[in-house]
């Protein structure tokens, strides 16, 4: 066994202790095998599971187990099969990729007390009253129309967060009205409509229902506190806000810092309730991929406690 | 006679004419908090999930959609009233809404808390189909693999 990978496999089991200490039976590292594929090593938990692809070495030891050899049982009360299936499960809506090192920066930075109340939220904000969606074209005179025969003048701010490329590419925008005429109606231009951003939130006064609007909209958050900016293309409707425990999602980052992977891509899917899924991004075809997959929390609940 | 309902009835009058039924087309459209003005709903949906009484549980949706039902149902007699209309008439219009609009209250309001950001419990999608996903559950944490738990 290479001492890499037993450090990446140490590394794995960390968070596997610590979200199954009540029951220690269950700290083990998984190894699995499905059909020809390459070995995966799996830790899990209720709440998440870890898994790296493509183990090329057979590690013996203690806590590791290797189902189809005679190692021993296996460490857990579902099948590999079982856990990788919520991996196939899964249905992202979009992906944001964050800077890992920043990340962990972070929500290191903040005190231990202020960690455990805090959440990662994913957020598409959300629309006004007056807002409206529209997309724009850019016409062979120069000058950019809304695809909307009743807009005729539209107000585009000269320090708005748009591409160069405004009016070019099939984006939707959200447009606030500025004055509505019988014929016409003049609107602003306030931002590019499907970007989901992340914050990272402390709430002294909790997650309760009367300041979830707030807290699901970013509004109020430090800019250095929200990170990766995702911009896809709307479908049906964008994601409803997604919260996950910030202690939670700190012991998972930790794992991909044995890699040394830059960034990481974080995918969620439109239910709330659903997992999200984070994977690394890999720099040469040689880098292990691991992919873990954690459950959301209720928005007005408590966190998960260790 | 209550001013804003001569007001509303005057309104209806200019856009959809005298009769009863295009009246209530109006109604519908412009009073009564339902989907097709979804603003109006969201604010009243949000209005009742403080105010209303949940025995210290998570509110609960049908307790939400009975209480706009009742007061839509309310708006519709007072306006027909308020125009003279016979009991029978007036029996009609809301055996109408009855059979059209209270069904589907329910979903309607479950729609506006998933908009909000609410929890609630009493899914109207999971009581037709238990395949269906229920955006917000009423537990504190959901769980991935529930056999360690």
């Amino acid at each position: 066994m290479s001492s890499q990978l037993g450090t990446i496999l140490d590394f794995m089991m960390r968070p596997g202790v610590e979200y199954n200490m009540q029951k220690r039976k269950y700290w083990g590292v998984l190894f699995h095998q499905k059909f020809n594929a390459p070995l995966s090593a799996i830790v899990a938990s209720a709440f998440f599971a870890i898994e790296m692809e493509n183990v090329s070495v057979n590690p013996k030891g203690q806590f590791f187990y290797y189902v189809e050899d005679d190692w021993g049982p296996s460490p857990y009360p579902i099948t590999g099969d079982e856990i990788l299936s919520s991996f196939q499960a899964f249905s992202p809506a979009g992906n944001i990729t964050a800077p890992l090192p920043n990340l962990l920066n972070h929500i290191g930075k903040l005190n231990e007390d202020v960690r455990k109340r805090s959440r990662i939220i994913f957020s598409p904000g959300r629309i006004e009253k007056n807002d409206i969606i529209l997309k724009f074209q850019k016409y062979p005179d120069g000058v950019v129309r809304a695809r909307n025969a009743k807009i005729q003048k539209v107000f585009i701010p000269v320090n708005g967060p748009f591409p160069a490329d405004f009016g070019m590419r099939n984006q939707f925008y959200k447009c606030r009205i500025l004055e509505q005429l019988e014929s016409e109606v003049l609107v602003e231009v306030i931002d590019i409509y499907g970007k989901v951003r992340l914050g990272i939130k402390h709430s002294p006064h909790g997650f309760v229902p009367d300041n979830m609007e707030a807290i699901n909209d970013l509004s109020g958050f430090p800019p250095e506190l929200i990170y990766g900016i995702n911009y896809t293309e709307p479908q049906r409707w964008l994601p409803f806000p997604t919260h996950i425990d910030c202690m939670m999602l700190y012991d998972l980052l930790k794992v991909f810092t044995i890699i040394e992977t830059k960034f990481i891509d974080i995918l969620f899917s439109y239910d709330p309730n659903k997992p999200i899924v984070i994977k690394n991004r890999k720099e040469n075809p040689l880098d292990p991929q691991i992919n873990v997959i954690v459950a959301t929390l209720n928005q007005t609940f408590g966190a998960q406690r260790r | 006679m209550d001013m804003s309902l001569v007001v509303k009835g005057q309104e209806s009058i200019e856009r959809y004419g005298y009769d009863a039924w295009d009246r209530y087309r109006y109604i519908i459209l412009n009073h009564l908090c339902t989907k097709y003005s979804p603003d109006k709903l969201k604010e009243r949906v949000r209005e009742l999930y403080f105010e209303t009484d949940h025995e210290c549980d998570t509110p609960n949706i049908h307790a939400i959609a009975e209480i706009i039902d009742e007061e839509n149902q309310l708006i519709i007699e007072e306006f027909y009233a308020s125009f003279n209309y016979s009991e029978n008439d007036i029996d009609d219009i809301v055996s109408q809404y009855n059979h059209h609009i209270s069904p589907v209250i329910d979903v309607w309001v479950e729609e506006s808390l998933q908009v909000l950001g609410y929890p609630y419990r009493g899914s109207a999608f999971n009581s037709y189909n238990s395949e269906a996903p229920n955006m917000f559950t009423d537990k504190a944490q959901n769980i991935l693999f529930k056999g360690f738990l």
